[in-house]
């Protein structure tokens, strides 16, 4: 059983722009991270567009309608991938158990 | 090939469809307008689109591969027809003939341009719709 290995952070080697200039590797905080500020990009990116609307600035509805969309859309993805790695936690979880 | 790009593509259609609704009205509006800034009566306008990469900037392998482009206004034209000649002595804008020109524009082929307009935003919008249907069923995948 020695050859089972455990669950480090080698395990995943995801390369992401944002954390290249940190020499360690990229971790899954920093992916998950990316992930939050790409999501929290769009929902600015929403607001802005409803406000801009609103106040005259932005030509078409439609323009904010689909900025809208796209937050929620990517919120969503989020949600998912949140939704997983509890999953995966709670199963890690319950070995101990 | 982006996440969003069939939003993108919609939306850009979107986009040419309000604009070119937008030359509609102002033809519809001044079909009867015999003095402009620049002179003479109000000459009918056109939009011209033009397709165009999605991403200027990454004009990369995936982009010439995917073969996506967006539509673009590339300019407004106006209508080389002639003026209706109408005779109205008493109007200001006559001539010595007493004939005044008006706008070269027709409401009826006006009409049924909106209609096409209103058409292909509808299509755009249900492109658009199909790519969201489609977006949230893949978030279902092994749910």
């Amino acid at each position: 059983m020695t050859e089972i290995k455990g669950i480090g952070r080698e395990s995943v080697p995801l390369e992401l722009p944002e954390a290249k200039s940190t020499p360690r590797k990229a971790d899954f905080q920093d992916y998950l991270k990316a992930c939050l500020d790409k999501v929290d990009q769009l929902q600015n990116e929403a607001d802005r567009a409803a406000l801009e609307v609103s106040s005259g600035k932005l030509e078409n509805i439609h323009q904010a309608m689909i900025a809208m969309e796209k937050a929620e859309v990517s919120f969503q993805l989020m949600v998912e991938t949140r939704n997983r790695i509890v999953k995966a936690y709670e199963e890690i979880m319950k070995i101990q158990a | 090939m982006g996440a969003f790009d069939g939003f993108d593509l919609s939306l850009s259609g979107m986009d040419a469809q309000m604009r070119r609704l937008r030359i509609i009205s102002s033809n519809l509006a001044n079909a009867d307008s015999t003095r402009t800034a620049s002179g003479g009566p109000y000459r009918r306008k056109d939009v011209v689109f033009a397709a165009e990469p999605l991403h200027r900037t990454a004009a990369d392998f995936h982009e010439r591969r995917s073969g996506v482009q967006k539509v673009t206004t590339l300019a407004v034209v106006e209508d080389p027809r002639p003026f209706k000649r109408v005779y109205m002595p008493s109007h200001p804008d006559a001539d010595e003939q007493g004939f005044v020109n008006f706008p070269n524009v027709e409401s009826f082929e006006e009409v049924v341009n909106m209609m096409d307009a209103i058409r292909s935003y509808e299509a755009n919008l249900s492109a658009f719709n199909a790519s969201k249907q489609m977006i949230k069923k893949a978030l279902e995948i092994g749910r």
